[in-house]
């Protein structure tokens, strides 16, 4: 029981450290902006749309 | 011009130091001293917890409209918008900020998610029956009768949101427009909003479409265009422009009873008054919340202030109007913290120089210009043109009376109230200045603004009327950053603080940077 | 052809605001009342008493004042307007009535209200509100509006008849005028015309902008001489046009064209005859003024009519005209800075090139003809693509 809620509270932490360096780092707009819109523009111009009036 | 070599300082503060060149992406988050940076790392979870929860909603069609539309991807960078936001912000004004901020964040996923849940183009839904769509600037209230219909917004997420979270997004369609014929000096909204359509970017909502003439000229002609692109039934709801003259009340509630007509027609739903009626009280209590923060944003410990004071009024005009319990949360949460900063006598925004009142039309891929004037000269933005706007007391004494309010609601809504319907609306900038005790107007001249630049030359004549408050031009181009960027608008006020007002900047490493490939 | 005998007495006309006929009109203490849209009915403003004139603009080419007040990014006729009443050039007015149609227009009649350039003590703005789609609803407001904005202040005002006698008879003078420029403007359907479309742009022109009482004898003279007149032996241009959109009241525009080898058919366009010109018939059960309300928001072609029926009759109308007039392509025009226009020009292009496939030149236009050359330029290339057109069509 002790090992499991001593897991438990070491995920917790590793997550809170975790999201802190997140934060900090602002790696989660690094991320959207390097990598996924880039993507996701390339995805887009790659599709054929019904463009008309 | 090289601001740093005329005015060199020896410990110079280097905000912009924290950005990559170019992009405007933080390098890291900013640091606020450890209670506030703690406070905005908890904000910032609770926003990833929303947005968790928005997918969470319908995570299938929501990912499918990610990569449907072009405009759904720029709402990735909301935690970027968010920290542009607040930059600079410290005790009570970073908390009310937040409380603001959370409270639209959650309406626009909500309001993206039922999107997504009613678009037919990702197969058969029976929520799009349900649903109606509502043109641009009109607000909710008027589907108030309607307990069970979910009342879109058309053009919001496509066009103004989408243009505040990526600068790049509308100058997409923009260019579709454009090559269609349109010429550039045509309203940026309207004509971002007709390409979207053009581009078949819109979602497949809704039982029904109900069009309008708000704010102006440009949105009665778009939405010609835009109709031919939706496949449901749909009908314009003209209101008078003349509002001002008590004899167009008649009229207007014709327009309203067609619009709940219509509404019946189309979603086989009944309108039911009391509903209707009850749904107004909140739209009043709203109002008054809004009356109630007026008094303390006019003293010198408010803790509303920069870009939020604006744009929380607008969503909860445009989304709200009683509908959504949350938004009073939030008003009175950020209340009581406003009453506790004036009982302790805390000034929330220490670097002020001079109070700022926002008008005309703003640059809204700038969106977070008054967090810039802050930070880089100490101009704090006590309101905006916007906030003026809506804040109509509805009389629930009888349907008839209540349906006239709701149109007096939407004649005064966002852009319209001061820029058709009547010179003397744009002139109440200077006793709106004086209302709030700001000693500074910063007039936005949008060129594509034929109504807020008709009065122009007459602004300029009356601030000989007006010497303790000096007027500041800042020309845009509303939703095209690349005929008016960014550094366009900064230095525009540099030259104004420099020149006129002789002053030094609080921060010159703000004052010219470039940030076009930035969202 | 032989010149038309009054022509160079109607162009001098067109020369000013404040012209000849105005001012003996003016003399004989009639009450000029000045206004710019079509929204305010021209009959109405002709009443026993009055007159109606339409404000230009003409030889306008700087507005310095009025640009310091509406700014360079607006209207250039609003503009001009705004420029030519400061100047002193509608002194002459006893009323503006003006029409909250478009941002533009509505901030230059406030102008008129803010700045008080007609120095004319008797001299009033009002402004009204328009309404948006032609139903029934709509069509009380409209009246409503009028007699409140219009009618009352006429009698208040100026003690002007407003009884259904005189607005009988203000709609006897409106459909004697329009069955003379309309008889004039069938001219140009025939194969080879005896009259050009400079010299109908012209004699529609005059019938806006002078008393009708005072320029109808001319017209009747214009109408006799059009009857005998001949016409070239062979047709002298190399396509016919039809011209639609905003505010055209520059003949030189109509001239440019001509001058390019297209002669101008038929006129959709603001201070054209269509809408304008046609008879006002009053339906049983009405009154004379609810007749004219009615006629106005019926003919109404303004882009910014936003029910279906009107977006779907500016079309008709545009496709109608092409086929009566025998129009080979539609020359589509706006003015710079106008929103109405820019968008109505967009979406019929649009149905022009995919739905109608009838040629189609897209142009803007400043007030005042400035580029010349750029505008010859395309109005050649649009000519030749029309006989290009017909040569392969044969």
């Amino acid at each position: 029981m002790t090992i499991k809620l001593g897991k438990i509270a070491g995920v917790c932490v590793g997550l809170l450290v975790g999201s802190m360096l997140v934060y900090w780092f602002n790696l989660d707009n690094k991320l959207i902006y390097y990598v996924v819109r880039p993507l996701l523009n390339r995805w887009y111009g790659s599709r054929k749309r019904d463009v008309r009036l | 011009m090289d601001w740093k070599k005329i005015y060199p300082r020896r410990k110079e503060k280097n905000t912009r130091a924290r950005f990559h060149d170019r992009t405007g992406i933080a390098k890291h988050r900013e640091w606020r001293g450890l209670k506030d940076t703690w406070y905005d790392y908890t904000q910032w979870a609770v926003n990833l917890g929303i947005m968790a929860q928005f997918v969470a909603k319908s995570p299938i069609r929501i990912v499918r409209g990610m990569l449907e539309y072009r405009w759904m991807s720029a709402y990735l960078g909301s935690l970027h918008w968010i920290d542009k936001s607040m930059e600079g912000l410290r005790g009570p004004a970073l908390r009310v900020a937040h409380i603001h901020m959370h409270a639209i964040m959650r309406g626009s996923t909500d309001h993206i998610a039922n999107m997504m849940k009613g678009d037919r183009r990702f197969g058969p839904t029976k929520a799009a029956d349900k649903q109606v769509l509502l043109e641009q600037a009109m607000s909710t209230e008027i589907t108030a009768g309607f307990p069970n219909v979910t009342p879109l917004s058309m053009e919001a997420f496509q066009g103004l949101l989408g243009c505040y979270m990526d600068q790049n997004l509308p100058t997409f369609y923009l260019d579709i427009m454009e090559h269609y014929g349109l010429p550039s000096d045509s309203c940026r909204l309207s004509a971002t909003s007709t390409g979207v359509a053009i581009n078949d970017d819109y979602p497949q909502n809704g039982a029904c479409l109900i069009v309008n003439n708000m704010p102006c000229d440009s949105s009665t002609m778009n939405s010609q265009l835009i109709e031919r692109r939706f496949r449901i039934p749909s009908m314009p709801a003209c209101l008078p422009i003349r509002w001002e003259d008590p004899k167009t009340d008649a009229y207007a509630l014709t327009q309203m009873k067609a619009v709940i007509k219509f509404i019946e027609e189309n979603t086989g739903e009944t309108f039911d008054p009391e509903a209707f009626l009850s749904r107004m009280e909140k739209h009043n209590q709203e109002v008054r919340t809004e009356m109630e923060q007026w008094e303390y944003m006019r003293t010198p410990y408010t803790p509303f202030g920069m870009t939020l004071v604006n744009l929380f009024h607008v969503f909860f005009y445009t989304f709200s109007g009683g509908k959504l319990p949350y938004v009073q949360t939030a008003q009175k949460k950020a209340l009581a913290i406003a009453q506790k900063a004036f009982a302790e006598k805390i000034n929330c925004f220490p670097k002020t120089r001079h109070r700022l009142l926002i008008y005309g039309g703003p640059g809204c891929y700038n969106f977070h210009f008054p967090t810039w004037l802050y930070n880089c000269w100490g101009l704090l933005t006590i309101a905006q043109m916007d906030n003026m706007e809506g804040n109509v007391l509805i009389d629930t004494s009888s349907v008839d009376a209540a349906l006239v309010g709701v149109a007096h609601n939407y004649e005064h809504s966002i852009m319209r109230r001061h820029l058709t319907g009547g010179y003397q609306h744009l002139f109440e900038c200077w006793q709106d200045a004086q209302r709030f005790c700001c000693d500074m107007i910063l007039m936005y001249d949008d060129i594509t603004c034929k109504g807020a630049m008709g009065l122009a030359g007459m602004i300029n004549d009356q601030c000989k009327e007006h010497p303790e408050i000096h007027l500041m031009w800042v020309s845009n181009d509303m939703f095209d950053h690349r005929t008016i960027s960014r550094n366009d608008m900064r230095h525009q006020v540099n030259q104004y603080m420099t020149a006129v007002m002789q002053e030094e900047p609080l921060d010159a490493s703000l004052m010219d940077y470039d940030d076009d490939e930035g969202w | 052809m032989k010149d038309l005998k009054h022509l160079i007495y109607f162009e001098n006309l067109l020369q000013e605001a404040n012209n000849e006929l105005v001012q003996q009109a003016v003399k004989e203490g009639k009450w000029a009342l000045g206004y710019n849209c079509f929204y305010i009915p021209e009959t109405l403003l002709n009443l026993p008493g009055c007159f109606s004139s339409r404000l230009r603009a003409p030889n306008c080419v700087s507005t310095d004042v009025a640009t310091y007040y509406l700014t360079n990014h607006n209207c250039p006729y609003t503009r001009s307007i705004l420029e030519r009443a400061i100047e002193g050039g509608y002194n002459y007015l006893n009323a503006l009535f003006g029409a909250e149609a478009c941002s533009a227009m509505d901030r230059m009649e406030e102008h008129f209200d803010l700045l008080h350039p007609v120095k004319n003590d008797k001299f009033y703005t009002i402004i009204i509100d328009t309404p948006l789609k032609s139903d029934e609803n709509n069509l009380k407001y409209y009246e409503a509006e009028l007699r409140d904005k219009v009618v009352q202040p006429l009698h208040d005002q100026f003690g002007v008849d407003t009884s259904e006698e005189a607005m009988r008879e203000a709609i006897k003078d409106h459909n004697d005028i329009s069955r003379i420029i309309t008889k004039i403007g069938d001219y140009r359907k025939a194969a080879n015309p005896r009259i050009t479309g400079y010299e109908f742009h012209v004699i529609q022109l005059v019938s806006e902008v002078c008393p009708h009482y005072l320029i109808k004898p001319y017209l009747e003279e214009t109408l006799e001489e059009l009857k005998s007149r001949k016409p070239e032996k062979k047709f002298p241009f190399r396509a016919r046009v039809e011209v639609y959109g905003s505010e055209v009241d520059d003949p030189e525009f109509t001239k440019l064209i001509e001058s390019c080898g297209a002669m101008v058919v038929a006129d959709r366009y603001c201070f054209g005859s269509k809408p304008g010109r046609e008879q006002i018939e009053i339906r049983d059960g009405e009154t004379a003024f609810e007749a004219i309300c009615r006629h106005y928001l019926e003919t109404s072609l303004c882009p910014r009519f936003m029910s279906g029926d009107k977006i779907e009759q500016r079309t008709e109308v545009m496709r109608e005209l092409a086929e009566e007039y025998k129009a080979d392509g539609i020359i589509l025009q706006n003015m710079k800075f106008c929103e109405f226009w820019s968008y109505e020009k967009v979406l019929q292009n649009y149905i022009l090139l995919n739905e109608l496939h009838i040629p189609c030149c897209t142009i803007e236009k400043e007030y005042a003809i400035g580029s010349i050359g750029q505008l010859r330029t395309r109005f050649q290339a649009f000519v030749e693509s029309l006989e290009i057109k017909k040569i392969n069509q044969q």
